[in-house]
């Protein structure tokens, strides 16, 4: 029995006296010039033991002989992981963390031309600046318009990057692409989002070198992400002189299961009667939306959310176009499904999978026009992020997409002539294309503070037949805490419109658009502002042409070249941006067999914001937009047709003519009041009640031409914010 | 039998002493508990800090450890207040952080009442640095904190942070010394009930009085404030921050009163 108790505490002895066998491991961590980092603590995993650093950014540990890996981190510097080999005599270790760039405020609206970096990158507009900044209306795309790259043209909230119309851009909603995403989509290309900006988290939109992770677009990204409310139980009411809406958050199971929800309703017959309009409705436009999103968190990490978006809107208007003036009556609707999963697998990769589906019918009457346009689009994807090592993050992913679009009506013979009598062609097309795409990235630490994104995609084009690869590269050199410099250069393609592909009134045999970006980048940022100067060049291929053979062929081509510029600032409560671009593009495309300016952009284009905290409850915002003059064809003289018995235009040189400059000066003033604490409203409640004035210069900017009957008079038509306007409105959060 | 005993013995010893080895050292995470209440009675960043780094580095080595998660909320909401006049970006990647931490202990325990309420005090601590996100923020930490008072309403560190973060907000948004001073009353009752708890993390008793104290002196009520930072230097006399400079400040206050 003495014998075995001997044993027993001997090896207990052992056990307990671990410790002393071990080696005692000694370090310094410090920052890439040397200075000793204080306070960082120091973890082996895999032991279960941590300590920290002493002012002197020294730190001990007792680590058994073998194997460990130590994880280094601190506040401000990017975590490290260092594997070491403990053995008797191991040298100190000499640790080096580097440190991370200066992070804003909540971000929301972020642009880079380097990937999807997060909330370091790039310049940053926050929800703030979205909610607070005059003009903006709170939308998210027309936020989107004070950033440089988005050259717009007028009061369009479309989404044209660097010269390429909207649908070379792609966009994104809950990692799924959606088309449509406008109200009034007719005008300037959409005016207004469909979806309210209470739903967003954030959004990164990209003007240019995006990752490989994009495919389907050759000039900008914009990727929305919807917020994720754990236990969030609130309610939103609002209103103003142009319509109201309602959203709210509940948390149906606490902790599992929440609903978030919106729905918004326009009607600007209000503003109209009070200010008149530069348009003649038959009956004031309206605009519906409702937005809805269910987040199931069944474990720590995996969430799986069901997100549907509708929206709807009608115009009936007295219009003009070119010499005819007649009713005109529109239509649009969608309906957007998305279904996404979210989930770390291994502890170490990380999964996205969604799937999602869209329905979106539009329909219109002009004169002789009675058309319809409906597309019905299906998509699946599988993304996963896995950080390999500390230095690199590998992502990958599959897509495939399925668009089946129909446009099916009665057309004017002569593309001039709308008269309602004017000779007609049906036209019917029905054009589907499935798009299968896969693509690889590598996000990597090369040498000290270079990093480089090194990726490629390979996409199918089931109606081209066709597939294409394209290898994308980025590269930052971050030369101090505050300054980074940084080149991007890649491929990009996709498929042509989907009217050019009909087999019969198209060609399906068209090669998918390309691109080739080279931008380079410098950027200074930090707790006081952020400066951004981006130079870039996009060359252009297999832009669609006008082909008598074919009807359409891929041999058009072109090219944008030109600068972003975008200073933000904080100072004490005053805070603002500057942006400015200079766009130079031409484009040799459809029936012009000449390089041409494009309608789509403007070649200088300046937004200044200023926002002022006056007190904690009033805030004080200005903005003013300035954009020169758009191209546009212009009517240089007439001709009698005597079958027709009428004026028909003779016109100039395509795109000869530039529209006058665009000014627009936008004020607001937003004060919090305390709400009577009734009808069961929380101590908590804030109302936020604004007055904002419009185009307050009451300039007249002008958004197209068109002509009277015989052509010997031009005729401007205005922009829809053409007149000043007051608009007064509340948001009651309970 | 001897063999028998030798065995259960050695099973014993292992089973104790494995553990041991394997979780957080409860020595070091008393000190790192030491550490952290030392900076705040010295108000110290430096010692917060280091306090701070060793909670930091224990929760990195034993990620699913609810309570290390916790620990580092904790002092990140410890530091950040003394942190936002100085370095005020670190300050709000300490708050940013926080919410982190509070978030991963809630992945591994969603009723864990107090680390919603500190993930709701941080939430209304960064509308300072982001006054614009305060339309999505406040109701968040509003909703928070009003879950962890529903999961856990008499844990009086729940009831601490709310009247902090009531005392701290405008009136109009519900704020004030009045509602405030309600919260840190029952507060300071459920300490002075509490039963005596080693598993608790033991923080607050001091706090609920100091912040009772800043609640009256707030409504002018000398005499009450005075009572109470004399009742939080009782509790925790190594208190600086209420031995000098709390207390005098209603003192001359009183004094500079009763000579008008």
């Amino acid at each position: 029995m003495k014998r075995g108790l001997t044993l027993v505490l001997a090896l207990a002895g052992v056990c307990a006296a671990a410790p002393a066998w071990a080696i005692r491991v000694t370090g310094t961590v410090s920052d890439r010039h040397g200075a000793p980092i204080e306070f960082a603590s120091v973890a082996v995993r895999a032991l279960r033991l941590g300590t920290a650093t002493d002012e002197a950014g020294r730190f001990v540990l007792d680590l058994p002989l073998g194997p460990a890996v130590l994880d280094v981190r601190q506040i401000g510097y990017e975590p490290a992981r260092v594997a070491i080999e403990v053995a008797v005599g191991l040298a100190p270790l000499s640790i080096t963390l580097a440190e991370q760039p200066v992070e804003l405020s909540e971000v929301s609206v972020s642009t880079s031309s380097f990937g999807k970096t997060g909330k370091a990158e790039g310049p940053v507009l926050s929800r703030r600046d979205v909610m607070m900044t005059p003009g903006g209306a709170a939308d998210l795309f027309q936020s989107l318009r004070a950033l440089p790259g988005v050259n717009a043209p007028a009061d369009g909230a479309a989404v044209c990057v660097r010269g390429g119309p909207p649908d070379e851009s792609v966009i994104r909603l809950e990692g799924c692409d959606i088309g449509h995403p406008y109200h009034y989509e007719r005008a300037s290309g959409g005016l207004f989002s469909a979806l309210d900006s209470y739903m967003v988290r954030d959004a990164f939109f990209s003007s240019g070198g995006f990752s490989a992770r994009y495919g389907g677009a050759i000039s900008g990204v914009l990727d929305i992400d919807l917020l994720d409310p754990r236990d969030l139980k609130t309610a939103t009411l609002g209103a103003n002189l142009a319509g109201l809406g309602a959203s709210g958050a509940w948390p149906l199971v606490p902790g599992r299961l929440s609903l978030m929800a919106s729905l918004r309703e326009s009607f600007p017959e209000v503003l109209f009667r009070l200010y008149g309009s530069s348009t003649d409705y038959e009956s004031a436009p309206v605009s519906r939306d409702a937005a809805g999103r269910l987040t199931w968190r069944y474990s720590p990490t995996g969430r799986i959310a069901l997100t549907y978006l509708a929206a709807g809107d009608r115009v009936r208007v007295l219009a003009r176009h070119l010499n005819v003036e007649d009713h005109y009556a529109d239509h649009n609707r969608t309906d957007f499904g998305a279904l996404r999963f979210e989930d770390v697998v291994a502890g170490h990769v990380a999964l996205h999978g969604q799937l999602s589906g869209q329905i979106y019918d539009s329909g219109w009457r002009f004169g002789p026009v009675a058309a319809t346009q409906s597309e019905r689009t299906l998509q699946g994807s599988l993304d996963a992020v896995w950080a390999a090592t500390p230095r690199h993050e590998i992502s990958c992913g599959v897509v495939a997409r399925r668009r089946d679009t129909r446009i099916a009506g009665t057309f004017p013979a002569d593309s001039t002539d709308f008269a309602p009598d004017a000779p007609t062609r049906e036209y019917d097309t029905h054009p589907v294309l499935v798009s299968p795409g896969l693509y690889l990235e590598d996000k990597l630490r090369l040498v000290g503070p270079l990093y480089a994104t090194v990726g490629g995609r390979l996409d199918g084009f089931s109606t081209a037949g066709g597939s294409s690869a394209d290898p994308r590269a980025a590269l930052a050199w971050r030369v101090d805490e505050h300054q980074t410099v940084r080149l991007a250069a890649g491929r990009y393609h996709q498929a042509a419109e989907a009217r050019y592909l009909d087999p019969r009134y198209g060609n399906p045999r068209l090669a998918p658009l390309e691109a080739d970006h080279v931008i380079a980048g410098y950027e200074w940022k930090s707790e006081f502002g952020n400066v951004r100067l981006e130079a870039y060049h996009k060359t252009y291929r297999h832009l669609v042409t006008v082909d008598p053979r074919t009807w359409y062929a891929s041999d058009g081509t072109g090219f944008a070249r030109g600068v972003d510029a975008f200073v933000q600032g904080t100072y004490r409560w005053l805070s603002g941006w500057v942006s400015y671009g200079w766009l130079d593009t031409r484009r040799r495309e459809l029936d012009d067999p000449r390089p041409l300016a494009t309608p789509y952009g403007v070649e200088h284009s300046v937004t200044l914001v200023g926002l002022y905290q006056a007190s904690a409850r009033l805030h004080l915002g200005v903005r003013y937009g300035y954009g020169s003059g758009q191209p546009y064809t212009p009517v240089v003289g007439r001709r009698w047709d005597a079958v027709r018995g009428l004026w028909f235009p003779v016109f100039g040189e395509n795109y000869s003519a530039r529209i006058p400059p665009y000014h627009r000066l936008d004020l607001r003033v937003t004060r919090l009041l305390e709400p009577p604490h009734v009808l069961g409203l929380r101590p908590s409640s804030t109302c936020a009640a604004y007055l904002e004035g419009l185009n307050v210069l009451g300039i007249r900017n002008v958004l197209e031409y068109d002509w009277n009957a015989d052509y010997t008079q031009r005729v401007s038509r205005e922009s829809y914010f053409a007149r000043r306007m007051l608009v007064a409105g509340f948001a009651l959060t309970w | 039998m001897s063999r028998r005993l030798a065995v259960s013995l050695l099973a014993f010893l292992l089973v104790a002493v494995a553990p041991a080895a394997r979780a957080a050292d409860p020595a070091v995470l008393a000190a790192a508990r030491a550490a952290l209440q030392a900076g705040v009675d010295s108000a110290r960043v430096p010692t917060l800090l280091g306090a701070r780094a060793r909670f930091q580095a224990l929760a990195d080595a034993e990620p699913d450890s609810v309570w290390l998660h916790y620990w580092v909320a904790v002092a990140d909401w410890r530091l950040v207040p003394l942190m936002m006049g100085g370095d005020r970006a670190r300050a709000e990647r300490l708050c940013r952080d926080g919410i982190t931490h509070c978030d991963a202990a809630l992945g591994l325990d969603p009723k864990h009442a107090e680390a919603l309420a500190v993930k709701a005090s941080l939430e209304g601590m960064l509308t300072v640095f982001d006054p614009g996100a305060m339309m999505t923020l406040g109701p968040q930490s509003v909703a928070d904190m009003a879950r962890a008072a529903e999961l856990a309403p008499a844990n009086p560190r729940v009831w601490l942070l709310d009247g902090i973060i009531t005392l701290n907000k405008p009136e109009v948004f519900g704020g004030g010394a009045g509602p405030a001073l309600e919260k840190l009353r029952k507060a300071q009752a459920f300490f002075a009930s509490a039963p005596a708890d080693s598993a608790a993390p033991g923080w607050g008793a001091d706090d609920a009085w100091t912040w009772g104290g800043r609640a009256a002196q707030r409504q002018n009520d000398l005499a009450g404030a005075r009572a109470m930072f004399a009742r939080a230097l009782e509790i925790n006399p190594r208190s600086l921050w209420v031995r000098n400079v709390l207390l005098p400040a209603v003192r001359d206050t009183a004094a500079k009163a009763a000579g008008r």
